[in-house]
């Protein structure tokens, strides 16, 4: 029962380089994320809301993104979460990570 | 870091955060809500999906609030709440544990504090690593003339010598004496002291013959003249003499004699030291400062050959003992010539109020275990609801530094009190030892943390020990597995305790045999005046002439019953032993008896028996055959089933004299001594130091004034120290007294502890078998036989509890040997009393538990469970 509380079968780490992917979209509340990844994955990706506001936290806590409240298109207020320039330059640093890690796990598999 | 900025400011603002927080979470679900429903789910069924879809709520608010805030730290604080919420509810363990602890570490800060003082003692100094001591090759201390020689040779840039001695100091009509120290008028020069008003001594008072002037110090300062700035020009009448005080020392001054150091400081003169002529009597300690770019290696042989060349060049006077002389560094000083039972007595006391907090905190952890195990079911709930060992276990730490708090909150202020009560004897001085300090501060802190590990630990980590859940199951019962670390408990209590009683009785009683040994003399009604003469103003007759007109005042005093001249005080520690032949019997090897000079009625003033022949009396004089008068050891070892009286003996240096008179036999250097032979000649005959006894029908302690105002006009250039019989006598006695008396005082402490903490217990171990009483009782045991065998498990346990206690303190027993007088380590009167007392406390303790146990109805007990 740690803080991290990932869906299953994501690596560490993962669900953020998501996150600040998406955000990449341009801003958008905690719902607006999760349906996000859920339709761009195909359905594979569905975050709860145990994982995905965590999540959020420790971005904002390691200031990658910033929140402020909003209005949501059915007039309800909602916050909203932007990418910072150095959650920016996070993602790319992950980005590149995660492309190593993914090549060499394919290189295994095709052996 | 930026992170922990924001985390400070969510710290602020965490109210907001969550409701925002729980607000986002709200919508969250909305949305998913409709979203749901715009798809064809109806209503309920899409409520229900979502809920299951988005997972733990509250979890997640959780793990947000964990991940900004500072959780271990917050768990703190909510367990210290709730530990004082839980404690107050147990006021009787608070009470318990407050005064135990209270007690355990009061003491030990009092203790601790009293010793680090003193041997931790920095006399004041500018630059102390460029100082040093320096010692000649016969002795620890220099002749004034060898001094100068030190001085001239300039192997040291400057060198200073002291002297302690005790000065009376008149005020109105009374005498008291204090203790000062005698200095080279460069004394502060080369220590690098300034006055705190005033000057130190100058130039002026080296240049004049004799000086009388003082510096005093500033605790003499407020106790004699309220501080008053006025003191300056003012003067003290020290010995009959009137000193002007030019200076104040400043506040903090550590002297140079260790940390119980002189009210006054004077200038050496021949009115404070008569010898300051003769080279050949040692009476100053020297310290000098290294020049800029000395070694203490290159002094050292500095000054081994300078004392060679005063070895040849003063042959009689300086003699040489096979030692060189020796420089070392200053701080050496204060301790130099200390006996090692000082330090062995103190590391000893310490050693005791450490068992005694030790003895406190088991007390404490036993009732916390108690206290533990009755709170199975809550400590099971918490541990299934998702709290860690650790945090259940921190939880209990906490507690356990609650009440150590607790007893720190009491035994502090406790420990401020009692410095404040004034000490007995000759533990006075050390009184100002208590004070808020850095050094205190840490020490209380360590025996804080020490004590909550100790007291908490094993209930924290047996509470929390696996199988929880299956207890609950059971309901507990007598898990007889693990009982035995409560047992071990009550062992190990008693065995410290009996380890205690042992070590406070032995000293007792040896302080009681000391009390009563028989020295030989009357040391409680005696009045002792010690002076100091000038030879070269009291050549030998004259001193007998002054001893006579000393003695002629002091007679006439009411309550005075005899008195008389000699050159020593027995037990003060100033025997001077002589070679010795029977006259013309050179084949038996030269023994050594101690000698002294003693004038008539010497024997009565001190109430030793004349067992045989004739006292001296008004015919043995100068010009008159020599006489002797000696010991029965003496007696029995060098004349053996012969008649002393009429045989001749001769000593080293002395003609040949004719036995008149036997003495019984008395102590003379210490308590403990074996007898010896003592041989005693008339002071009429050869009179050297001049000591006055006089025998008191009225305690002695209310003449010593009278005494000391007959004689302080007799010559004005004499200093005297008036003091009694057991006064005079050595330190060694009143410091075991004090001694004697702490260890008795601890001893007593941790036997009162233990009596709680066995009480509490054994009670507990005995509560613990209830339902397994119960369950006998109704199947047909008689209520005196379980009564019985409680009994016994109580008497198995503390039988354990002495064995290993008895066989540490039989283990320790050769330690004591050097303190005990009378008594041997392995005494069994103490042993067999240490036994009973705690043999009586522990059945005691268990029997209430025990007929309690026996009448309990065994149906409520069962059903209580």
């Amino acid at each position: 029962m740690g803080v991290t509380n990932q869906p299953q079968d994501l690596l560490p780490g993962t669900l953020d380089l998501l996150v600040l992917q998406t955000l990449q979209q341009g801003r958008m509340h905690g719902y607006g994320i999760a349906q996000y990844l859920r339709i761009k994955s195909q359905d594979v990706l569905q975050v709860g809301e145990s994982s995905l506001y965590p999540a959020l936290q420790r971005l904002l806590l390691n200031g990658w993104v910033n929140a402020e409240w909003g209005t949501s298109d059915n007039n309800r207020r909602a916050r909203y979460y932007t990418l910072t320039a150095g959650g920016r330059k996070h993602l790319a640093a992950e980005r590149a990570g995660f492309d190593q890690l993914f090549a060499a796990i394919r290189r295994v598999l095709q052996a | 870091m930026s992170a922990l900025f924001r985390r400070l400011v969510y710290f602020f603002q965490r109210q907001r955060v969550e409701r925002e927080l729980a607000e986002e979470l709200q919508f969250h679900r909305d949305m998913a809500e409709r979203d749901l429903r715009r798809s064809g789910v109806p209503e309920n069924e899409a409520a229900r999906a979502v809920s299951r879809a988005m997972g733990n709520m509250t979890l997640a608010r959780e793990d947000a609030r964990a991940l900004w805030g500072y959780p271990w730290f917050e768990s703190i604080w909510q367990d210290l709440r709730h530990g004082v919420r839980s404690l107050r509810r147990s006021p009787g363990l608070v009470v318990v544990s407050a005064l135990s602890l209270g007690l355990g570490i009061g003491i030990n800060a009092i203790l601790f504090m009293s010793a680090s003082r003193v041997y931790r003692h920095q006399p004041t100094m500018a630059r102390p690593e460029r100082m040093v001591g320096v010692e000649p090759g016969n002795a620890n201390q220099f002749s004034y003339p060898d001094y100068q020689e030190l001085l001239r040779s300039r192997i040291f840039a400057d060198a200073l010598g002291f002297r302690t001695t005790g000065l009376n100091l008149r005020l109105r009509d009374r005498i008291t004496p204090v203790g000062a120290l005698a200095v080279t008028s460069n004394f502060f020069d080369v220590l690098g002291v300034g006055a705190r008003l005033g000057r130190t001594f100058s130039a002026a008072e080296a240049a004049e013959r004799e000086p009388r002037v003082v510096v005093i110090t500033s605790g003499f300062w407020q106790r004699r003249f309220g501080g008053d700035p006025g003191v300056i020009g003012q003067s003290l009448l020290l010995n009959g003499q009137s000193f002007l005080i030019v200076g104040v020392l400043p506040d903090g001054y550590g002297a140079v004699t260790g940390w119980i150091g002189p009210d006054l400081y004077v200038p050496i003169s021949r009115l404070i030291l008569p010898t300051i002529d003769e080279r050949g009597s040692p009476s100053l300690s020297v310290l000098a400062r290294l020049g800029p770019d000395a070694t203490i290696a290159q002094a050292q042989s500095a000054v081994a050959s300078l004392w060679a060349s005063l070895e040849r060049a003063y042959p009689d006077r300086d003699q040489g003992s096979g030692r060189p002389a020796s420089v070392f560094p200053a701080e050496a000083m204060q301790f130099r010539g200390t006996p090692v039972q000082f330090f062995l007595v103190g590391g000893l006391l310490l050693a005791s109020v450490g068992l005694v907090l030790v003895i406190a905190c088991v007390n404490v952890t036993g009732l916390l275990m108690a206290r533990a195990a009755m709170r199975r079911s809550e400590i099971a709930i918490r541990v299934a609801l998702g709290a860690g060992r650790r945090r259940v276990a921190q939880a209990m730490l906490i507690e356990s530094f609650l009440l150590v708090m607790t007893g720190a909150a009491v035994g502090l202020p406790l420990a401020f009190a009692l410095s404040r009560v004034p000490w007995p004897g000759v533990m006075g001085p050390l009184q100002g030892a208590m004070a808020l300090d850095r050094t205190l501060l840490t020490f209380a802190f360590a025996l804080i943390v020490a004590s909550t590990l100790v007291c908490g630990l094993i209930p924290a980590l047996k509470a929390t020990h696996g199988a929880v859940v299956t207890e609950i199951q059971q309901n507990g019962g007598g898990a007889t597995a693990r009982l035995w670390l409560r047992h071990a408990l009550v062992v190990g209590q008693v065995a410290m305790s009996l380890m205690l009683m042992v070590v406070a009785l032995l000293c007792v009683r040896s302080q009681a045999y000391i009390g009563n040994v028989d020295l030989g003399f009357d040391i409680d009604h005696g009045v002792v005046a010690r002076f100091s003469l000038d030879s070269s103003q009291y050549p030998g007759q004259e001193r007998v002439r002054f001893a006579e007109r000393v003695m002629e005042r002091i007679q006439d005093l009411h309550g005075v019953t005899s008195v008389s001249v000699a050159n020593v005080v027995p037990l003060g520690g100033d025997s001077l032993l002589r070679s010795f032949h029977p006259a013309g019997r050179t084949d038996i090897p030269g023994s050594r008896p101690s000698a002294f000079r003693v004038g008539p009625r010497y024997f009565q003033s001190l109430a030793i028996p004349l067992v045989r022949g004739r006292d001296f009396d008004a015919s043995n004089v100068a010009d008159t055959p020599a006489v002797a008068i000696v010991n029965e050891t003496f007696a029995k070892t060098h004349f053996p089933g012969q008649d002393v009286i009429g045989q001749r003996v001769q000593t080293a240096g002395e003609p040949e004299a004719e036995v008149i008179g036997v003495v019984r036999d008395s102590r003379i250097d210490t308590i403990g001594e074996a007898p010896q032979s003592v041989i005693y000649f008339p002071f009429a005959q050869g009179p050297g130091r001049v000591i006055v006894h006089a025998r008191t029908s009225v305690p002695p302690e209310s003449m010593v004034s009278a005494v000391a105002r007959a004689v302080e006009d007799l010559d004005g250039t004499a200093p005297v120290s008036v003091q009694t019989l057991r006064g005079a006598a050595s330190l060694e006695l009143s410091m075991r007294r004090a001694g004697t008396v702490l260890a008795g005082s601890i001893g007593v402490v941790g036997l009162v502890l233990t009596m709680i903490g066995l009480y509490g217990v054994m009670a507990y171990v005995v509560a613990s078998r209830t339902v397994e009483v119960a369950v006998r009782m109704a199947l047909g045991a008689s209520a005196a036989r379980v009564r019985r065998e409680i009994l016994a498990q109580v008497f198995g346990l503390l039988a354990a509890g002495v064995a290993i206690g008895g066989a540490a303190s039989l283990g320790l027993a050769p330690a004591f040997r050097t303190f005990l007088v009378g008594v041997s380590g392995f005494d069994p009167v103490t042993f067999g009393a240490a036994v009973t007392a705690l043999a009586v406390v522990g059945l005691a303790a268990g029997i209430v538990p025990a007929i309690r146990a026996s009448r309990v109805h065994p149906m409520r007990a069962l059903r209580r469970q």
